[in-house]
């Protein structure tokens, strides 16, 4: 994790760099410039700019209808002309399913990560800033929660909502706003020690604005990774619930359905598992890379050199 | 032959020069310092002599510690040498310590790396030691953890196992700067013992001329990657060349000496640029009143009385005491250079 | 978990006058920075109080503090840890004209403020690592400065700073107390820097003042043992060092209790006679008081005065 280093350390780096105003010949590199140039964040970025494209694509067009039962059609066609990546067990089109399952996956990230921070960045920030009694408060409720386990809250949320997405999204959410006040909580501390926000209560500066104007912009690129990495754990979480007939409800495509589907012909016909488990494993890879490549890229302190 | 020899060192970030044609020596169970502001190299060089420039980092030229090349030498060799026959202090106790490890067991690590101690015998002479850089008690420091020790008690610790192998030489960067004042005497003091005693030489490298110069008998001056003036302490500080040095030689004195109560202080015109933004020819053209023309040309190092020598096409006269500016003064200076350079102070 | 009780300042009485320059001067843990906090009303003191314009501040209790807030203002130590590392320096320095509402154009008054600290108008847009050490300590002092202080206090603001810089960073400060009409409270462990801005200075030693008065006099005549041991090891230019009696060589006692951190406990004699040279039994026994050199009490405000036995003829070296 990226915190203000040794605040009240003069220790230097190997190396002393003491820039003047003007041009520097290491430059200052934009924010763009500097995800340009880290690897993982460009990969990362451009498999999750693919899903979100073809998420966007799927809701216009589709090669087929991906949830209707077609009529006088192969079932368990092998890849084709018409059917690029084959037909499944009811003979619908695995591109459109798998297509329109992105779109289940990518909401799926949205719930949790809206869920998660709503709940967990004002918990963290207030445990932080409260201190005493209350941050214990807040901290333990935290403990029991993570202590919960996911599976089951969403077992006891799906009896009590029914099945879907929404509904396995919340319980993974909320499983997941412990991780988000913890991060939320232990940056606003190293921020809230450091001698910038000292001077900000020298200069009269309220509580609640210390938060908004110095704690939340400082911390703001943990929470960032932290909802990239929450993203492929939504996805996840959302393939093995679907598959575990806890999420998404057929007929509507999603991945960790599809995978289901396609167990009772694993034997026969393997691809049709392999498509969508190469789609999850592709999402996953894509948003934690993001999330790695964005924690280099967000902290100016871990640059190279200055 | 000197102990250290530096010759023509050159390191590059990238494409970007951090220090260039760097050569001085040090000889045996000499004391010389080497000064210079943040952003002039100083750290750079000590990294590079002991073979610890981050990979970013590519360097050129020879650096010979008892005429054995340590650019050309093997990582495996350099790590052989560090520690035993070329030890480095740090600015940063606290840091330069392990928080987890006993005072007594890092003072004895360093013999048990290069002389295959004991565990036994590394911990009586790790006491020994810590009883040789002022401890009263050295057993019980021996047992105690860094965080138990105040920044000035850190700092003797991280002495004593420099010195443990006797190496021939000792790089000190920065060792006081995180000091208070009567702490700092206190280290620098301690610091040219140990060295007289176990005869090793010293590498003292500062940004602060008043702690290098009651140190040290020869001064190397570096200045955004260069050597600008080297010299016996005395001559220089009596006969400053380079007018670099002399208005260092003038602040320094004025803030550390305070020959009067209040009143303005003579101050260097502008900031040191950051690495890469040195003006081309003589580096310190754009902040030097007597720049001109043939400062566009790069002055090279010239030899003046003995082996005082200095890098300036319009050095100041031999003789002359460094000229007292003032503040008024040094505004004016500043607004030409800004000129110069687009830049303000 | 057992707590011990630190005491990091003990009996401390100042007066700051208006347009006084005071210098403070202390090793660390001498409470230095502790009663720059205490000044600023950042803590609260477990006995005592401060008083700004004659009423009583506490941290506690906002109601009372916004006189001093917009009155008194700080420059800390290390201004790359004291500025926000995601903020413009222009926002920084408008940062306490927002917060204390103060009104007027605030683009105009922060290009006032850069100009004022000798910073080019474009600085605004920087980031402070994108600034050099002496420049991000310039930013510092103008959003000290924003609200128009009439207090200054300045925590160790250029021990961070190379020596060529700190020239140039105290001639700013002398310039700018001067031109605003500043009370300057300025603390440092370097007696050699204290003496270039301040009129008057106090000695601080674990917590306590064992020296005060005009700065010539302290400063030119020293009547504490530690005062001129503090003023002994400023380093100077070709001299030779002189180190005062170590910390470390104290008389047995314990790694952990030899820090020179805040105090154990109320010790019975005077703080520096373990370290002190001219220390007599006495001096272990009974704690001197701070005292001028004409009665044996509190003297005249202003006067020189020294906690120690043996100043102000005692049997003392000048």
């Amino acid at each position: 994790m990226t915190l203000p280093l040794g605040l009240r350390e003069r220790a230097r780096t190997g190396v002393e760099v003491a820039p003047e105003l003007g041009a520097s010949a290491l430059g200052d590199m934009g924010l763009a410039r500097r995800f340009l140039s880290c690897p993982a964040a460009l990969i990362g970025g451009a498999i999750t700019g693919l899903l979100v494209l073809v998420a966007l694509v799927s809701l216009v067009w589709t090669p087929f209808d991906p949830n209707a039962i077609p009529q006088n059609v192969h079932l368990l066609a092998g890849p084709s002309g018409s059917h690029l990546l084959g037909t499944d067990a009811l003979g619908r089109d695995v591109l459109s399913r798998l297509m329109a399952g992105s779109r289940v996956s990518l909401y799926a990230g949205v719930v949790a990560v809206v869920v998660a921070s709503v709940v967990g960045v004002p918990a963290g920030l207030a445990a932080a800033s409260l201190g005493g009694s209350a941050s214990e408060a807040i901290m333990r409720l935290g403990d029991i929660l993570f202590a919960f386990p996911a599976l089951l809250g969403a077992t006891t949320l799906t009896a009590a909502l029914g099945a879907s997405t929404t509904t396995a999204m919340l319980a993974i959410g909320i499983a997941s706003v412990p991780y988000f006040a913890r991060v939320a909580r232990s940056g606003a501390l190293a921020v809230l020690s450091s001698e910038y926000v000292l001077a900000a209560r020298a200069y009269g500066q309220s509580r609640p604005a210390i938060v908004r104007r110095h704690v939340l912009p400082n911390i703001a690129p943990l929470l960032v990774v932290q909802t990239t990495l929450l993203f492929s754990v939504a996805i996840l979480a959302e393939a093995a619930l679907s598959y575990l007939g806890l999420g998404t409800p057929p007929p509507s495509a999603s991945w960790g359905q599809m995978l289901e589907s396609a167990q009772a012909t694993l034997q026969t016909d393997p691809l049709l598992a392999l498509w969508p488990a190469l789609a999850i494993a592709l999402a996953v890879l894509g948003f934690n890379l993001l999330g790695d490549g964005l924690s280099d890229v967000l902290d100016p302190r871990l640059r190279p050199v200055a | 032959m000197s102990l250290l020899d530096v010759e023509g060192l050159c390191v590059d970030l990238g494409r970007v020069p951090v220090l260039s044609e760097v050569s001085f020596s040090v000889g045996t169970a000499e004391r010389v310092g080497l000064i210079g502001e943040s952003g002039s190299g100083k750290s750079v060089t000590a990294l590079a002599i002991l073979g610890l420039l981050p990979a970013s980092m590519t360097a050129r030229g020879t650096v010979r510690l008892e005429g054995e090349d340590l650019l050309a030498a093997s990582e495996r060799r350099r790590a052989q040498l560090r520690g035993d026959r070329v030890a480095m202090v740090f600015q940063e106790p606290t840091s330069a310590l392990d928080p987890l490890m006993r005072v007594g067991r890092q003072v004895g690590e360093v013999l048990r790396i290069h002389r295959g101690a004991s565990r036994r015998q590394a911990h009586a002479e790790a006491v020994r030691l810590l009883g040789r850089v002022g401890f009263a008690d050295p057993e019980a420091i021996a047992r105690a953890f860094p965080h138990q020790l105040s920044g000035g008690q850190r700092q003797r610790v991280v002495l004593a196992s420099a010195v443990a192998c006797r190496p021939s030489l000792v790089v000190a960067d920065e060792p006081t700067t995180a000091l208070d004042v009567t702490v700092q005497a206190q280290v620098l003091d301690l610091l040219r013992h140990l060295v007289e005693e176990s005869g090793s030489a010293l590498l003292l490298i500062s940004h602060d001329l008043a702690v290098v110069s009651s140190t040290c008998e020869r001064l190397v001056v570096l200045y955004g990657g260069r050597v600008l003036e080297l010299g016996r302490t005395a001559e220089v500080l009596e006969d400053p060349r380079h007018p670099y040095t002399a208005g260092l030689l003038a602040t320094a004195a004025a803030v550390s000496d305070g020959s009067g109560l209040r009143g303005r202080l003579p101050a260097l015109a502008g900031s040191v640029p950051s690495i890469g933004a040195f003006p081309s020819g003589c580096v310190y053209r754009n902040r030097c009143e007597r720049a001109d023309e043939a400062c566009l040309a790069l002055p090279r190092l010239e030899s003046g009385q003995g082996d005082h020598r200095f890098a300036c096409w319009h050095p100041l006269e031999t003789g002359r005491a460094p000229e007292p500016r003032t503040g008024e003064a040094s505004q004016s200076v500043v607004q030409g250079a800004n000129r110069a350079s687009g830049e303000k102070r | 978990m057992r707590r011990r009780q630190v005491v990091a300042l003990d009996g401390v009485s100042l007066d700051v006058w208006p347009g006084d320059r005071l210098g403070i001067v202390g090793e660390s843990g001498s409470g230095k920075s502790t009663l720059a906090r205490l000044l600023l009303a950042l803590e609260d003191p477990d006995e005592g109080e401060v008083r700004f314009r004659g009423s009583p501040v506490r941290a506690s209790c906002r109601a009372g503090l916004g006189a001093l807030r917009r009155n008194v203002q700080i420059v800390f130590q290390d201004p790359l840890g004291s500025l926000d590392p995601r903020m413009r320096v222009g926002a920084s320095i408008a940062e306490p004209l927002r917060s204390l509402g103060v009104e007027g154009d605030r683009d105009q008054r922060v290009a006032e403020l850069l100009e004022a600290v000798g910073l080019p108008p474009g600085a605004a847009r920087r980031y402070p690592h994108q600034l050099s050490g002496g420049q991000r300590q310039r930013v510092a002092i103008a959003r000290a400065l924003a609200p128009r202080p009439s207090v200054l206090v300045a925590d160790e603001p250029v021990s961070s700073l190379d020596v060529s810089v700190r020239a140039q960073v105290l001639n700013l400060l002398d310039d700018l107390v001067e031109r605003y009409g500043l009370t300057l409270v300025f603390i440092s462990h370097d007696l050699g820097v204290v003496r270039h801005v301040a009129d008057r200075v106090a000695v601080l030693y674990r917590g306590r003042i064992v020296e005060e008065g005009p700065a010539d006099a302290v400063l030119g005549s020293p009547a504490h043992p530690y005062t001129q041991a503090l003023l002994e090891a400023v380093p100077r230019v070709g001299g030779a060092i002189t180190a005062p009696p170590a910390e470390a060589c104290g008389r047995g006692r314990s790694p952990a209790g030899e820090a020179a951190g805040p105090l154990d406990g109320p010790g019975a004699g005077c703080d520096y006679s373990w370290r002190c040279p001219l220390a007599e039994a006495r001096c272990a026994r009974e704690r001197p008081v701070l005292r001028g050199p004409g009665r044996p009490t509190d003297g005249p405000a202003g006067e020189h005065k020294a906690a120690c036995h043996l100043a102000f003829g005692g049997r003392m070296a000048p």
